[in-house]
């Protein structure tokens, strides 16, 4: 065997053997099958449920390699993850908390979404009183998952909590910076108001209404913002509008277009992300402002 | 010996290039935003001439006077022509909208156009479209827009997108195909332009596979 026959084999085989790792991990040895591309896992934030109170349910989500799943503004195309739970009697849920999304940018489109792992939450409040002592969650999901074809996928698993007696101390997963649950938090974009320095604000631009957001980079070289679904309301700016960075502060404005009989029922809004780089764990900082026609 | 020595070191690089590849994570860089010249509401609906799966040329001019509806269509996507519990046509969704639409106006037109050649041979995406149709028993035209043309002249972005063309070749309404509820938004707005209402909501954000163009 000379060298080249060798290194033949060596690449051969490592295209092989990471092929045969994802198939085995997410088992596609026959076909690619939608449901076969994704697995879930439902954790809850405490250990016990809390009488009248509101904890966020999270669901796990791990793709297999090369696929990718969706934010709720999908971009260019696609269809967003969607999470359906089965809840006892006096619990109420909702409304979902997605994590950052990470840009698909292809020579074709691009895309929000989700590669490798990403969890999902969504707040669960429990009734005043519960005569059970331990209460059971059902979660469905549903995702289309993409790589050169998209599949359509679905999962569904269960979650079974003690309900936590009056004065019971409960533990939080949250506390646990190595639990998946924490880790899957620190990926939700935090709320621009909770920043320190980052300012939202619409204003008029070349006769028209636009966002302008402003802030610290943080160190981040590429920032870059993708707008929310907001019915009614588009970003006339492209799928995502870059930032234009001048020393340590940032700057995006983003116009839109505003046609209320589009709204479908729902108040006006301008809604969004500010994403500083593009892996899963960079920072984020989420903009939501209602529009007053 | 020397052979074997050879082998063995070879196996130990096979082994480690394994590893090495199963730590690799894939890179993504964000590109600039993709933006289409599509067609606009309240505008002429962009003309085209296309043949459908016999071979027969269709226009939209063909079709003038009358409401037309076109679906955005690829046998291979399961919101489309991918048999699946989410497929438009598989579900009836379509089939249940054309007899509707029939009741709203009995000359409205339905075309389907399917841009996604991407990685195919015109005769490949046509046998692809035969097979589907056959399959979900599709009632109406399949044209093929085998270079992407005229879905990039509407700025069709996905497998379903809908389109609504009134008797005046205008455009009146683009997006989803449903709330994927009950609300149908294309039988709302052929039955509000054929009432003389305002067709309300115009655009909504269409849902489903990408359109998979054979270039840019």
């Amino acid at each position: 065997m000379n060298r080249v026959t060798c290194l033949l084999l060596v690449l051969v085989s490592m295209v092989h053997w990471t092929a045969r790792v994802a198939q085995a991990q997410f088992g596609l040895e026959g076909p690619p099958e939608g449901s076969r591309l994704v697995r879930i896992e439902a954790s809850f934030a405490t250990n016990a449920i809390v009488p009248g109170k509101t904890a966020l349910l999270g669901v796990h989500f791990r793709i297999a390699p090369k696929w990718h799943i969706y934010w709720s503004n999908p971009g260019y195309s696609g269809s967003e993850t969607r999470i359906d739970l089965e809840l006892p009697d006096g619990f109420k849920a909702g409304p979902m908390v997605w994590a950052r999304p990470v840009v698909h940018a292809t020579e074709w489109e691009t895309t929000f979404g989700y590669d490798q792992e990403t969890m999902l939450f969504i707040p669960v409040t429990a009734p005043a009183i519960i005569k059970e002592a331990e209460i059971r969650i059902g979660v469905k999901a549903e995702w289309l998952a993409c790589d050169q074809i998209c599949l359509m996928g679905s999962g569904s698993t269960s979650i079974e909590l003690p309900v936590a007696k009056a004065g019971e101390p409960v533990v939080s997963l949250k506390d646990d910076p190595k639990s998946a649950f924490a880790k899957g938090l620190a990926c939700v974009p935090v709320p621009f108001q909770k920043t320190t320095g980052t300012i939202a604000r619409l204003e008029m631009a070349d006769g028209g209404m636009a966002l302008e957001v402003t802030g610290p980079t943080g160190g981040a070289e590429k920032i870059v913002f993708v707008p929310d679904f907001t019915p009614g309301v588009t970003s006339l700016g492209g799928v995502m509008t870059p930032a234009t960075i001048d020393g340590d502060r940032y700057r995006i404005l983003v116009p839109l277009g505003i046609k209320p009989d589009n709204a479908l029922g729902r108040p006006l809004e301008v809604a969004g992300v500010v994403l500083f780089g593009n892996n899963r764990q960079d920072p984020a900082v989420s903009i939501r402002m209602p529009i007053r026609p | 010996m020397l052979r074997r020595n050879t082998l063995l070191a070879c196996l130990g690089l096979v082994a480690a290039a394994g590893l090495v590849a199963v730590a690799t994570a894939m890179p993504v860089t964000p590109a600039a935003p993709l933006t289409a010249a599509a067609a606009k509401i309240g505008e002429k609906a962009p003309a085209f001439k296309l043949k459908d799966l016999e071979g027969k040329e269709r226009s939209l001019s063909d079709f003038k006077g009358k409401i037309v509806v076109i679906e955005w269509f690829s046998s291979k996507c399961p919101w489309s022509g991918s048999k699946s519990r989410n497929s438009v046509h598989s579900t009836g969704q379509v089939a249940k909208l054309l007899t509707n639409l029939k009741k709203a106006d009995k000359d409205v037109v339905y075309l389907a156009i399917d841009s996604t050649a991407r990685g195919m041979t015109m005769d490949a995406v046509v046998a692809a479209d035969k097979k589907a149709v056959e399959s979900l028993k599709i009632k109406n035209p399949v044209l093929v827009d085998f270079d992407g043309k005229v879905g990039k002249m509407y700025g069709a972005k996905t497998t379903p997108h809908m389109f609504v063309i009134d008797g005046e070749g205008v455009l009146r309404y683009s997006g989803a195909f449903s709330d994927r509820a009950d609300k149908n938004y294309v039988l709302d707005a052929v039955t509000a332009i054929k009432n003389g209402s305002t067709v309300s909501p115009t655009e909504t954000r269409p849902y489903g596979c990408g359109v998979k163009y054979s270039g840019r």
